[in-house]
């Protein structure tokens, strides 16, 4: 205990030790809180330009008391929209107690304040920075609203007695409408029995089947034309063998055999010629044959008796016998091959050939009419088909009208059925709400019999922001946490890297003693801190009086001490990790950045991704900012707070815990000293 | 009795080997000295010791507490912004049992600058201020991270003669230094340190005997054939370099050589005679090249 406080205010000499530090702490603030103070005092540029369109008058009335705004009243929401779409101002709110707007309420996330209105800001996205602090007033301004409510009782009971008499004629009413109702229902139920759903698909039965049945025909139709192609081809490819056969080939062999009987007739000439040239020489033997009969009998005469001349004169009859058999023989030769008759035979090759070439042209013709009925049974085939798909198509259509009309019918029924089941409610209901009239009546009556100073007006705090013009007030948790955050991140950093260099980290790691040092290291870099705020704050209430010293004071002090925890931890975690102020201030930049742009205030939730917005919403500086506005603008009722304090408290230790944890973590590991035994006996 | 025993540590940074299976042990009431060229891995062995830095291997074993061990690290380790008396408090009031600040004023010379910021004294005094912060406690080992480094040869006899003072109680000092004036003088045992490893350890002594080379006599004479010859013939190792000539005398033969070998000499001319011992310095070149 006794060394953490050594630490600790070692921690405290050392840093007002450093000559940056008395700029930082004293001339920093003070130079901020002037500028930005001076920026923000300016009377004219206090008052914004705010349209409104309120369905609650009361409500317009209790902010035009205000100073920070000077109204512009329209007629309608699009009239407030239209406003800042030209520029006129830089925002709008529309409040409306239902409608359209209902579902942007949420968004704006004000309706919590009062259930029964529902406010839309509307805003120039340019301008977006400013919703923040509308929303602030606004949320000021209901509550102070709420606070004339309360004493407008009489007036909101008169209007009470006023509904309460007219309450027996609406009764009435009901009671007529119930009637009306039920007569339109009996309509309803004569309406939809007439619709004969059935008889539409039966209808729709009978067009599928003739629609099949076309498709059935034009296939079939398409199949025969498919069927007459391959005929005329058959045909043609049949038509051409047969002419190539009988054209060709017998007349080839004709022409051939022709030519056999034209040698064969020549031959036969020869043959003849060569026979009478035989006969001729048979003549001239047989001459002579004679001839020797005569000598020999000549002869005979001179020698008769003569043996020789004897056998010499019956050989030479005999050769005689012979030689006119030999020429009978040609002589009966020569008529038979004379009796060969080619000129018949050529006439009967003529005529075989001329039988060839009509039976071809036969053919021909046979084929060429045989194409040209096929051609024209697959045109009329073709016409035919074409003439059952239109027909088919206009079934198809036809089809799906009906189709459509079904629909429609069985719609229009259901909805029917719907129309008289809640006719059927409206029946029950009007009932109930004749019932709930006369009940009502009473209680209007009961009410309207209430003294006004019965009502108890809420608990509001006299202390109104909304009646100051000082803009800083608005701006300053915003400023004041910024320069918490840069200071408590950056100046852990600093002052660690000085001890660093100047070697006194690593004496104090050799000495031990960890939870001692970090613990009063922290709490010197806190308190240092803390002072720095506690200037900015002082400065901001002296030189332009932000803070009137109310009772909440010590809440919005608590709220600092514990806002700046986390910053300080966390940057004391940082400068365990970092031992260079260059890469610390670089670390620091990247980290403080974008937790600022993230924040909400610059660039307003309500347009951002809502994942990010959540993770926006959840980071430190956004809770931090939540709980420090809380504390400087929302104390009118603590009470209704009390949940946002606690997540942001909670928070904030659990974060600044987290880190000191951390760091403690990361200086015993590099400390760690597994390899050394401390005070070991030596071994006898 | 040992007060600390460092048993095969070796340390890696990175892929760069800093130590290596160093071993080594301190003995109570001793100054035990790390020598060794600059990035042998000398702070790197005292910051292992210490916890600075964790040894991947070994084994650190003190016989005395935490609380019992000091250090003193090479740069300044207090706060300049503060004045002498200041910083001595700060650390004082971290510790149990503490000298009174008088004491530790009075011990480390520091009295008449008790008032001055610690910025403003010179390079020395910061020294025994370093030394001073580190020591507000009874100690039985102290550790001091080349405490001479860039000082003075006054200054380095002032804060030597400030750690054999502080180290005549019940105290044990290891330092490490690149002088070897100062581990000769001061050390009772050392350590030779090259490439992270430990070459040699022992007293001064030990070491020249075993890597401290011959005794060398180095003389010039106008007859130097005549004389080469001669010590070639009482067999000694002779060597010429231009007029010089060179004896070696093993450091075996001890004085007994060195007499034997000056009587040759004086038999000569000699215009210019030198004798060179062995010493912790050739030791260290040695082992160094060797590395």
């Amino acid at each position: 205990m006794i060394r953490t406080l050594h630490h600790y205010l070692n921690e405290l000499r050392f840093a007002f030790s450093q000559g940056f530090l008395l700029y930082l702490l004293f001339l920093y603030p003070f130079l901020v809180i002037m500028v930005v103070g001076i920026a923000f005092q300016n009377p004219q540029a206090a008052v914004a330009q705010i349209g409104i369109y309120s369905e609650d008058p009361a409500l317009v009335q209790t902010m035009s008391q205000y100073k920070n705004f000077h109204l512009t009243r329209v007629g309608s929401a699009q009239e407030a929209e239209n406003l800042v779409r030209r520029g006129n101002v830089p925002a709008s709110f529309v409040v409306t107690r239902c409608g359209p707007y209902y579902e942007r309420d949420i968004s704006a996330g004000i309706e919590a304040c009062d259930p029964q209105l529902y406010i839309t800001i509307v805003q120039d996205p340019s301008r977006t920075s400013e919703i923040g602090f509308l929303k602030i007033i606004f949320d000021a301004a209901l509550m102070e609203k709420m606070t004339i409510s309360a004493h407008n009782i009489t007036l909101v009971q008169e209007t009470a007695a006023q509904i309460s008499r007219d309450l027996p004629p609406m009764r009435r009413n009901v009671s007529l409408i119930r009637d009306n109702l039920q007569s339109k229902e009996d309509e309803l139920d004569k309406i939809k029995s007439e619709i004969d759903l059935a008889e539409i698909n039966r209808s729709i039965q009978g067009i599928d089947n003739l629609t099949e049945f076309f498709s059935i025909t034009i296939n079939q139709s398409n199949q025969t034309q498919m069927e007459l192609d391959s005929l005329a081809l058959k045909i043609e490819n049949e038509n051409s063998l047969a002419l190539r056969d009988i054209s060709e080939l017998k007349n080839n062999e004709l022409t051939a055999i022709e030519s056999q009987i034209n040698i064969g007739w020549r031959k036969r000439e020869a043959y003849e010629a060569k026979l009478y040239n035989y006969q001729t020489k048979l003549d001239g033997l047989i001459s002579r044959i004679s001839s020797l009969q005569n000598v020999l009998n000549s002869a005979l005469m001179y020698r008769p008796g003569d043996q020789n001349v004897i056998l010499a004169i019956n050989q030479v009859n005999t050769i005689q016998s012979e030689l006119y058999n030999t020429r009978s023989d040609l002589v009966s030769a020569q008529s038979e091959l004379g009796a060969i008759d080619f000129n018949a035979m050529l006439a009967k090759t003529g005529d075989a050939k001329y039988a060839a070439s009509n039976t071809a042209q036969k053919i021909q013709a046979f084929s060429d009419t045989s194409l040209q009925r096929i051609q024209s049974a697959k045109a009329q085939l073709a016409v035919f088909s074409d003439q059952s798909q239109a027909i088919r198509d206009k079934l198809i259509e036809n089809r799906q009208r009906l189709v459509g009309i079904y629909d429609s019918a069985e719609r229009a029924q259901g909805r029917i059925d719907q129309i008289n089941t809640e006719i059927g409610e409206a029946i029950d209901n009007s009932y109930a709400v004749q019932v709930r009239l006369v009940h009502s009546e009473d209680l209007i009556n009961a009410f309207t019999s209430i003294s006004p100073e019965d009502f108890t007006p809420p608990q509001i705090s006299d202390r109104s922001i909304i009646q100051s013009n000082n803009q800083l007030l608005f701006n300053f948790p915003f400023l004041l946490l910024i320069n918490i955050a840069m200071f408590s991140l950056l100046f852990p950093i600093v002052m660690t890297s000085k001890l660093g260099e100047n070697g006194v980290e690593d004496r104090m790691r050799q000495q031990g003693h960890i939870v001692s040092y970090l613990v009063g290291r922290f709490l010197g870099l806190y308190t240092i801190v803390i002072l720095q705020t506690m200037l900015f704050f002082v400065f901001a209430s002296l030189l332009f009086g932000i803070i009137n010293f109310s009772p909440e004071i010590m809440l919005q002090i608590l709220t600092i001490l514990v806002v700046v925890l986390p910053f300080t931890a966390m940057g004391f975690l940082l400068s365990r990790l970092i031992s260079k102020v260059a890469i610390g201030v670089l670390v620091t930049l990247l980290l403080f950045i974008p937790m600022v742009f993230m924040s909400g205030k610059l660039l307003p939730f309500i347009f951002m991704d809502p994942i990010m917005k959540t993770l926006g919403s959840l980071q430190p500086f956004s809770v931090a900012l939540n709980v420090l506005e809380s504390a400087f603008f929302r104390c009118i009722g603590f009470e209704c707070q009390v949940m946002d304090f606690l997540f942001g408290y909670a928070y904030c230790l659990l974060m600044a815990a987290g880190c000191l944890f951390f760091s403690a973590l990361l200086w015993t590991s590099r400390t760690i000293t597994w390899k050394t035994r401390w005070g070991c006996r030596e071994k006898k | 009795m040992n007060i600390l025993e460092v048993d095969q540590i070796s340390l890696k940074t990175g892929k760069i080997k800093r130590l290596d299976r160093c071993s080594f042990d301190v003995k109570s009431n001793e100054i035990f000295g790390l020598m060794g060229q600059n990035g042998s891995g000398k702070s790197s062995l005292i910051r292992s010791i210490l916890g600075l830095q964790t040894p991947q291997q070994g084994e650190i074993r003190f016989f005395c507490q935490r609380s019992e061990v000091g250090y003193v690290p090479q740069h300044y380790s207090f706060y300049e912004e503060y004045s002498v008396e200041r910083n001595i408090r700060f650390f004082r009031n971290l510790c149990d049992n503490p000298y009174s600040i008088t004491k530790i004023l009075d011990e480390f010379e520091l009295s008449e600058f008790k008032e001055m910021k610690a910025a403003h004294l010179s390079g020395g005094y910061k020294r025994l201020l370093n030394m001073a912060v580190s020591m507000v406690r009874p100690l039985r080992l102290l550790i001091l991270d080349e405490p001479t480094a860039n000082m003075d040869i006054f200054m380095r006899r002032k804060i030597m003669s400030v750690v054999e003072r502080v180290a005549e109680g019940d105290m044990s000092v290891i330092l490490t230094t690149h002088f070897v004036d100062e581990t000769e003088s001061y050390c009772d045992r050392i350590a030779l340190m090259a490439s992270g490893r430990i070459r040699a350890a022992g007293t001064v002594r030990e070491i020249v005997s075993q890597y401290g080379g011959d005794y060398v006599i180095d003389a010039t004479c106008e007859d130097g054939e005549r004389l080469m010859g001669a010590l070639k013939k009482a067999g000694y190792e002779t060597h010429k370099e231009r007029h010089s000539i060179s004896t070696s005398i093993p450091h075996a033969m001890g004085n007994t050589g060195i007499v034997e070998a000056l009587r040759i000499y004086s038999k000569f001319e000699v215009s210019r005679l030198n004798v060179q011992e062995p010493s912790l310095s050739r030791a260290m070149q040695v082992l160094v090249e060797h590395d």
